[in-house]
């Protein structure tokens, strides 16, 4: 058994007790290690104690408590802060992909403006047309 | 009966608020003793990134035992800006353990105070991997499974150095004087 085997025995050891026969069982294996031997029969007069009043449980502040609480459940100022900018984010996509898909779709760069127009006076135009048609139809004579 | 690991985790973390947060704290100061560093700061700190990446908790451990790997790599980071070389500077008097003395009860006071400084050099002295297993094993009384996925050490490991560091303690507290009353 090497040296870190019999670490790991003698701390089971320790934690869950052991009997004489063990323990004769493991003298005889550590004879090949006398610092470990030696290890050993300081360890097993007892563990450290004392932990508890060197370091002492501290109750917590009041004030840290309710800092992380508040961290826990925001209120809804942080959630808009929280979640404005993923709107504002996916809004600028969506605006930057429609005029993209505007540039791309009209056949002729210089014809924005009349395209526009078209899409804007296209009803009015027709109206206007129809009118007309219908005006010329019904008169007895013709204005050239 | 609600489980309380069935709660969502804000609501589990609220409920154990109050006691993990002392725990947390001691450990967090056993672990920084002597550098001079804030415990307290520490620990709040080490809260709040906990708070903010709740979503990558993922149960697999005790909440203990995932808010301490925050607040340990918390002190590392302070102690690392720190560059601190731990030379040890205790107060003759410590104000949390301080009690009111009076004449039959000075010495025994005095004594009680010496030891608990004691134990305090003696940690600060080792080193900080040695350290940690005594808090995660003897203060906080963790599984070992649980010190392995802490420290990313093997089971087997964390017993062995846990040996180590059981002995180099002991030795430090009997050179130091420290008499043992089982």
């Amino acid at each position: 058994m090497n040296r870190e085997l019999l670490e790991i025995k003698m701390t089971d050891m320790l934690d869950s007790g052991y009997s004489k026969t063990e323990e004769a069982e493991l003298l005889a294996q550590l004879k090949d290690y006398p610092d470990l031997a030696e290890m050993w029969s300081l360890m097993k007069g007892g563990p450290v104690t004392g932990y508890d009043s060197a370091f002492p449980l501290r109750p917590a502040e009041e004030a840290d408590l309710e800092a992380i609480r508040e961290a826990l459940e925001p209120g809804v100022t942080a959630e808009l802060l929280q979640w404005f900018p993923r709107y504002f984010a996916a809004a600028a996509l969506m605006l930057v992909f429609l005029t993209g898909y505007f540039m791309l779709s009209t056949p002729q760069a210089d014809s924005y403006e009349s395209q526009v127009s078209e899409w804007i006076y296209l009803y009015g135009e027709e109206y206007e047309l129809q009118n007309n048609e219908f005006l010329v139809q019904e008169l007895p004579f013709r204005f050239d | 009966m609600i489980n309380v690991q069935d709660q969502p985790i804000e609501q589990q973390l609220l409920s154990e608020l109050e006691t993990l947060y002392p725990r947390i704290e001691r450990s967090v100061r056993a672990y920084t003793n002597g550098t001079g560093l804030d415990s307290g700061d520490l620990t709040q700190d080490a809260f709040l990134k906990a708070v903010k990446s709740l979503n990558q908790y993922n149960q697999d451990s005790s909440l203990y035992t995932w808010i301490y790997r925050i607040a340990r790599n918390t002190c590392i980071d302070a102690m690392r800006k720190l560059k601190t070389r731990r030379q040890y500077d205790a107060p003759d008097v410590d104000a949390d353990t301080q009690t009111d003395s009076d004449s039959d009860s000075y010495k025994s006071d005095y004594e009680h105070r010496e030891e608990q400084n004691m134990v305090r050099r003696v940690m600060a002295s080792m080193p900080d991997d040695y350290r940690e297993l005594i808090i995660l094993k003897d203060f906080e009384g963790l599984q070992y499974n649980e010190i392995a996925i802490i420290t990313g050490l093997q089971e087997g490991t964390v017993k062995s150095r846990l040996f180590r560091a059981r002995v180099m303690l002991k030795e430090g507290l009997l050179k130091a004087g420290y008499v043992h009353e089982p």
